[in-house]
Order: C-alpha cells, then structure tokens, then sequence
C-alpha cells in the first residue's frame, strides 16, 4: 500500500506527535507527512526522528492549508490516496484500514471517519444547522479522520480549495459540487489528551466560526448537489 | 450655460484638485510607486475631477435633467459610489494575492522538503 500517504497537520503538537507517529508506523507501513503550520516548540524535530517527512510552510496557514499542502505534495509525488489524522492523539491508526476499504471499493471519493459522539450538546446544535442549511446529511462533519482517493486529492489540492480554512463543511461542499462521492465510517475516537480545541478557543471564536461557516454554507446554495438545485 | 451657479474661485479649486491628483498619479507611476493597471483608475478619476472643476455648468446640467433637487449632491453621489466600486475591486484582488501567497507558501515547503532532507542525510 505504498501508493497510500499519512498527512498530519500539527501546530504545537510536541506532547503528543512522536506517540501518533509510532502508532500510524505500528499499524500501517504507509509514509507519513507532518506539515507542520508554524510550530514554535520541538513538534517538527520530534516529527522527523519518529520517522515522518516534515514540510514547514514559511507562512501560518491554518489547519486546511497545512493539508492542503499535504494533498499537493502527495499530488506531486504520485500518491493515489491521502488519509489525514489530527496530530494531537484523538484519531485511532487502527481504523485507517478502515477507511481505506470503502474508498478501495470505489463506491466514495471521500471517506469521513465519523465518531460524532465526541460532540457537545452546544456542537451537537451547531451540527444540526448546518446539516439543515448545506443538506449534507453525514454524522459528522468536522471531523478530521479523513481519507481521499486520487479523483479528491486532485480536486482539494486545486485553487478552488485554497482559501478554505476549515477541513470542514467547506471541503465536503466542494466535493459534493463536483459530484464527487462521500461516505461515512463509524470509528472510536480518544477525547482530546492535551491542549484545547485549535477553532474553538473561546466564545469569540466560536461565534466567527458560525458566521464564516453559515456564510459558506449560504455561498452554495444553489450548486449541484445541495436540495435546491 | 448656467455658469452664474458657481464662482470662479470654486471652478479654480476644482480645476486645482483635478489638476493636482492627475499630476501625484503620473509622479507615482513615474516612480514606480503605482502599479498601472490601478493607476488607470486614478487617471480616470483625475479626468472626471478635471473636467468637473473646469465646467461646473455640466455637472448642474446633469443633476437637473435626472431630477436631482441639489445638483453638487450629483458629485458626492458619483463619488462615494466610485469608492465603493474602488474598495471592493481592492477586495477582490486582495482575495486573488492571499490565494496566490498561500499556494506560494506550500509550494516553497514542497520544494524546501527535498534538499533540506538531502542535506540532514547528506551531514556529516
């Protein structure tokens, strides 16, 4: 499966990214990329001497773009399909095969391990209004246990996925506009160890996080795929 | 002509205006200061703000045959909605540069990816 590349976005990350590391290595053989967005402790060090290729972007950009930066790397490298994990333990290594085997059936573009326990009532909400808003009708969908096939990576590395900043809503929207396919696997998650959320990080946050995302959503009324086209 | 509506000091600080910004505009672009695609703009603004100060007459002209009480409000009208129209073009382009600096970014980590691993192996 040597066609079948790890990307973790980390900033920050140093307490937790050589034990997730050495888990995705224990139980795959895969590659594993860090992209690292601006750490200023010793993630990236650490990253490189559990085994990992890091790329440092010069510029902070976000959890999506850190991705981003993944997909276009394992683009160009000729990876046929990406699986990202969040870089502070709550994603299991053991369910990437998981997530493989339904892309590997070819019946979904886009594979979203899905543990939407893991919410809080007010999260619980907010998904629900997005589900109403975008109709997208998965579990969950923010996670960031994701798997890409070649069709997606192509697509979310282009210039259309750039200015995103979520691996979110956004990303699903625009992959539901290209008639892609999306599918959804139940896996167990660890609740966060260490650190808080990186969106939500205080009320402000959240508020700004509801605003961009129900404005994202509004943005695609209309586009293949949504109730109202 | 109903020229008797303004004076002649206010066609001359109009004419002056006019005059001053055309003349700031070519000094930027001359020093290279001023990108000429907005400059264009500019000089488009300096014509408008020329023409307006050496013929005030059109401007009440104008203003009365689409009805407008106040003719000089015309002037504040057009120039608030230029700014408007200015600003958010300036948006659009600022969007267009983040797009750019951000793939620029990841390409650079793309590209830093392969000496600086070469060299790590590579050291002695």
């Amino acid at each position: 499966m040597q066609d079948t590349l790890i990307v973790v976005p980390a900033k920050n990350e140093a307490a937790t990214i050589a034990g997730v590391i050495a888990e995705v290595r224990a139980a795959t053989s895969m590659p594993v990329l860090l992209v690292d967005d601006g750490s200023n402790d010793r993630t990236a060090d650490m990253a490189r001497e559990a085994g990992a290729v890091v790329l440092s972007p010069p510029l902070h950009l976000g959890a999506w773009g850190a991705i981003q930066t993944g997909l276009r790397y394992a683009l160009e490298q000729g990876y046929r399909r990406v699986v990202t994990l969040d870089a502070d333990g709550q994603h299991e290594a053991k369910w990437i095969p998981d997530l493989l085997t339904v892309l590997n059936r070819g019946e979904a573009d886009l594979v979203i391990g899905a543990f939407p326990e893991r919410g809080s009532r007010a999260r619980q909400v907010a998904w629900t209004l997005f589900r109403q808003i975008t109709g997208l009708s998965y579990a969950d969908l923010t996670s960031g246990f994701r798997a890409y096939n070649a069709k997606a990576i192509s697509l979310l590395a282009g210039e259309e996925a750039t200015l995103l900043d979520y691996q979110d809503i956004g990303v699903l929207l625009l992959v539901r506009s290209a008639k892609l396919h999306i599918a959804e696997v139940p896996v167990q998650m660890r609740l966060r160890t260490t650190g808080p959320s990186r969106i939500f990080s205080s009320w402000w946050a959240v508020a700004k996080y509801m605003f961009e995302t129900i404005l994202l959503c509004l943005a695609h009324w209309g586009k293949p795929g949504s109730q109202r086209s | 002509m109903t020229a008797e509506t303004s004076n002649p000091a206010a066609l001359w600080v109009g004419a002056f205006l006019g005059l001053t910004l055309a003349v700031v505009i070519l000094a930027l672009i001359r020093r290279d200061h001023l990108y000429i695609r907005q400059a264009l703009w500019w000089i488009a603004v300096a014509a408008v703000a020329l023409a307006v100060g050496i013929f005030p007459a059109g401007l009440d002209q104008v203003g009365r045959t689409i009805g407008i009480a106040y003719p000089p409000m015309l002037a504040a009208v057009i120039a608030i909605a230029a700014m408007l129209i200015k600003i958010l073009l300036q948006d659009v382009a600022i969007t267009r540069q983040e797009r750019q600096i951000r793939r620029l970014a990841q390409e650079l980590a793309m590209r830093a990816s392969v000496p600086t691993n070469k060299t790590h192996a590579d050291g002695e």
